[in-house]
C-alpha cells in the first residue's frame, strides 16, 4: 500500500510537467523581481485568500468529469454569506444562523441538480439562469448594504493563521478535504462511478451505476461547498455584501480546465488541477504585487483558460 | 359531461393555435404584463414609458436574433455583453474626439469592432472544435478586461457628444422610437435570412443533428463561424446605439447584458438544444423583458428584483420548453421551426 506513494511511482503526464515547469517560470520571475513574493507573509496572504477557490475547485471537478458544469458557484458563494449576514441581522445566533446558510447552499445545488437532471435540461443554461437568480436573490435580501457584524470567534477563525506560520486555520480543513477528494476521485468507488458517467452516460446506466442520484449529488455538493467557501470568505474579510465574489466562477472553470481535466468529460486528474492552482494563484499574487490591474488578471485567467483548451486541440490537429 | 368536452375543444383549438402562431403565447403573456402594469401605476401607459420600454426591448432584440442564431446551431454566446461595451465605448470615444466624422462611419465602426471581436469567438470555436461555452466565457472577461485596460477610468459623456450622434438612436417616427425601427428591420432581415434562405435552413439542420447535417454535406466550421460574426456585429451595432441612447459609457457599459439577452431569447423558445427557435419568438421575448424591466421600476419594485426574475425567467422558459415537449411528443421540434 505503502510503496504506491513511492517518489519513484510519481510520474508527470506531459502536461502536468508543463503546468510544473509555469510555475517554477512564475516562482523565479517573482523571486527576481519582487523581494516580497518569496516570503512567509506573502504566502500567508496568498493562502487565506485562496481558501475558498481551493474549496470550489474540488466539486468543479468533479462536475466536469461528470460531463458537467455549474455556473452558478460564484452566485451561490455570495447568496450564501448574504443568507448568514441576513439572518444575523434578524437576531438569530450565529450556529443556526450558519445552518440556515449552508440548507440554502444545499437546496440551491438541489435546485440546479433537479433541473438539469429530472428535467433533462443542459448543465450550461441551467446554471446561467441559476446564476441570475440566486446572485438577484442575494440582491435582494441585502441591496446594497455591507454586513460586517459577526461574531470575532468566527471572523478570528477566519482570519488567524496557526501560531507564526503562513498557514490559515482554514487551510487545514481545505487540505483535508483536498487529500480526501483527490484520492477519492481517483481511487474511491464514487470517484470512479463519475469517471464513468462522464465517459458515456449510457454505458454507466447499463453498468447498474445510478447515475442521476450521483448527478443531484454532485450538484448539491457542489453549492455545499461554494456555501461554505462563501462563509469562510465572508469571515475573512468580515464582510458580506451581495456582489461578494462576483466572476469568481471564470476562475474556478479556468483553474479546472487549465488543470487539463477534459471539457468534455471523463478525463483528467485532480492532481493536474492542484498544479493549475498553484500556477494561478502564484500569477495572481504576483500581479497583486505589482498591483497589477484586475481587469488584467481577468484577462490572462481568461486567454489562459481559452489557451489550455485550444493548445491540445491545435497539437492534435497536426497544422 | 358536456363541460369537460367543452373544455378539450377549447384546449384543442389553443393548441392547433398555437402550432400555426407558435408566438402567440408570447403576446398573451405580454398583454397580460401590459394590463396588469398599467393596473399598478398609472404612469405606465403613457408615451414616455411605452418608448423606453420599447427602446430596451429593441436593444434586446437586436442582440438577441444574433444570439438566436447562435444558439439554433448549438453553441452559445455569453461574451456579447463585452462585445456591447467594447464598441460603445470606442464608438462613443471616436465620436466625441472628432465631431465631423460621419455619422454612417461611426456606425461601420461599431459594427466592424463587434465583427471582429465576434470572428475570435467563430474562430476559435468553429476551427478547434471547443465548446462554445469555455471559449465565450473566456473572452467575456478578456474582452472586458482589453476595454477597461484601455479605457481605464475614462468615461465618455453626452456633452462631450455631438447631437448628431445622438440622432443615430434619438428619432422618432410615427411617435415611435427610431430603435425599435432599427429592431424590426433587423428581426425581419434575420427571419428572413432563417427561414427562407439555405444558410438558415442548414444552421437549423447543423443544430438538430451536426453529424447528420455533415453527411449531407453542409459547412458546419463556415456556418459557426458566420453565426457568431453576425452576433458579433449585431452586438456591435447595439453598443453604437446604446452609447448614443444613453450618451454616458465607460468600462462597465453593457455588464451582465448576456443575462437579460440570454433571457429574452430563450423565452422567445429558442432551444437551448439548438435546432429550433424563431425570430418572432426573440421579437416578443425581448418585448417582455422590456416591459417587465420598466415595468418593475414604475411600480417601485426595487431595481434588485430584476436580476432574479431574468434569472427565473431562463429557468422557467426552458423547463417550459422540456415539459411541452414532453406532453406533445417528439412533432413540436419541427413545428416550432416552422414559423
Amino acid at each position: 500500500m505503502l510503496q504506491r506513494f513511492n517518489v519513484k511511482s510519481i510520474h508527470l503526464t506531459p502536461w502536468e510537467s508543463s503546468l510544473v515547469g509555469l510555475i517554477l517560470i512564475t516562482l523565479i520571475i517573482g523571486k527576481l523581481f519582487s523581494e516580497n513574493f518569496l516570503t512567509s507573509s506573502n504566502l500567508g496572504t496568498s493562502i487565506s485568500s485562496t481558501v475558498g477557490i481551493a474549496f470550489m475547485i474540488i466539486p468543479m471537478t468533479w462536475l466536469i468529469i461528470a460531463g458537467e458544469i455549474d455556473l452558478s458557484v460564484a452566485s451561490i458563494y455570495g447568496l450564501t454569506s448574504v443568507v448568514l449576514a441576513y439572518s444575523l441581522e434578524k437576531g438569530l445566533s450565529f450556529w443556526p444562523s450558519l445552518l440556515i446558510s449552508l440548507v440554502v447552499a444545499g437546496l440551491a445545488g438541489y435546485i440546479n441538480g433537479v433541473l438539469v437532471v429530472n428535467l433533462k435540461l443542459p448543465s450550461l443554461v441551467v446554471t446561467i439562469g441559476t446564476l441570475g437568480l440566486f446572485r438577484g436573490i442575494a440582491y435582494i435580501l441585502l441591496e446594497y448594504r455591507s454586513f460586517s457584524d459577526f461574531p470575532t470567534s468566527f471572523t478570528d477563525f477566519a482570519q488567524n493563521s496557526f501560531g507564526n506560520s503562513p498557514f490559515a486555520y482554514t487551510s487545514l480543513p481545505c487540505l483535508i478535504a483536498i487529500l480526501i477528494s483527490g484520492i477519492y476521485l481517483s481511487r474511491g468507488l464514487i470517484g470512479r462511478r463519475v469517471y464513468a458517467i462522464g465517459s458515456s452516460q449510457t454505458v454507466s446506466l447499463f453498468s447498474a451505476i445510478r447515475i442521476n442520484r450521483i448527478r443531484v449529488g454532485l450538484f448539491i455538493f457542489s453549492g455545499l461547498v461554494s456555501g461554505v467557501a462563501g462563509i469562510l470568505f465572508a469571515g475573512y474579510t468580515n464582510s458580506s455584501r451581495a456582489n461578494n465574489g462576483a466572476g469568481l466562477e471564470l476562475s474556478i472553470v479556468a483553474i479546472v480546465l487549465i488543470g487539463g481535466i477534459s471539457m468534455y468529460g471523463g478525463k483528467g486528474s485532480f492532481f493536474g488541477v492542484l498544479l493549475a492552482f498553484i500556477l494561478v494563484t502564484s500569477m495572481t499574487s504576483l500581479m497583486n504585487l505589482f498591483y497589477v490591474s484586475s481587469s488584467i488578471q481577468y484577462t490572462l485567467v481568461g486567454s489562459l483558460m481559452i489557451s489550455s483548451v485550444a493548445v491540445p486541440k491545435i497539437f492534435s490537429k497536426k497544422f | 359531461m358536456p363541460n369537460i368536452k367543452n373544455q378539450s375543444t377549447a384546449l384543442d383549438s389553443w393548441r392547433k393555435l398555437t402550432l400555426r402562431l407558435p408566438s402567440l403565447p408570447l403576446v398573451v403573456v405580454c398583454i397580460f404584463l401590459f394590463i396588469g402594469f398599467s393596473l399598478k401605476s398609472d404612469r405606465f401607459l403613457t408615451t414616455s414609458s411605452i418608448s423606453q420600454l420599447l427602446i430596451s426591448a429593441s436593444i434586446i432584440a437586436i442582440v438577441g436574433v444574433g444570439e438566436a442564431f447562435v444558439l439554433i446551431s448549438r453553441n452559445i454566446d455569453v461574451s456579447i455583453g463585452s462585445i456591447v461595451g467594447f464598441s460603445a465605448y470606442f464608438t462613443a470615444h471616436i465620436a466625441a474626439q472628432n465631431h465631423r466624422i460621419p455619422l454612417p462611419v461611426v456606425v461601420l465602426i461599431g459594427v466592424f469592432i463587434g465583427m471582429i471581436l465576434g470572428s475570435v469567438n467563430g474562430l476559435i470555436v468553429s476551427k478547434l472544435e471547443i465548446p462554445s461555452i469555455m471559449v465565450t466565457l473566456g473572452t467575456l472577461y478578456v474582452f472586458r478586461g482589453v476595454d477597461s485596460m484601455i479605457v481605464g477610468s475614462n468615461e465618455v459623456t453626452a456633452q462631450f457628444l455631438s447631437k448628431s450622434f445622438s440622432r443615430i438612436s434619438n428619432w422618432t417616427f410615427l411617435g415611435l422610437p427610431g430603435m425599435f425601427f432599427y429592431a424590426v428591420v433587423i428581426c425581419i432581415f434575420g427571419w428572413a435570412v432563417l427561414e427562407h434562405t439555405f444558410s438558415g435552413r442548414a444552421l437549423a439542420a447543423l443544430g438538430s443533428n451536426a453529424l447528420a447535417a455533415k453527411k449531407l454535406g453542409i459547412k458546419s466550421t463556415k456556418l459557426v463561424f458566420m453565426v457568431y460574426l453576425i452576433s458579433g456585429g449585431l452586438a456591435g451595432f447595439a453598443g453604437v446605439l446604446w452609447a448614443a441612447h444613453y450618451g454616458t459609457v465607460n468600462s462597465t457599459t453593457g455588464f451582465g447584458f448576456e443575462l437579460v439577452v440570454l433571457a429574452a431569447v430563450v423565452v422567445g423558445g429558442v432551444s437551448v438544444n439548438g435546432g429550433s427557435g424563431s425570430i418572432a419568438g426573440v421579437f416578443f421575448g425581448s418585448l417582455i423583458l422590456g416591459t417587465i424591466s420598466v415595468g418593475l421600476a414604475l411600480v417601485n419594485v426595487s431595481q434588485f428584483w430584476v436580476q432574479a426574475i431574468q434569472g427565473a425567467a431562463i429557468i422557467i422558459a426552458i423547463s417550459l420548453e422540456v415539459i411541452f415537449k414532453n406532453r406533445q411528443g417528439s412533432g413540436r421540434k419541427s413545428n416550432a421551426s416552422t414559423v
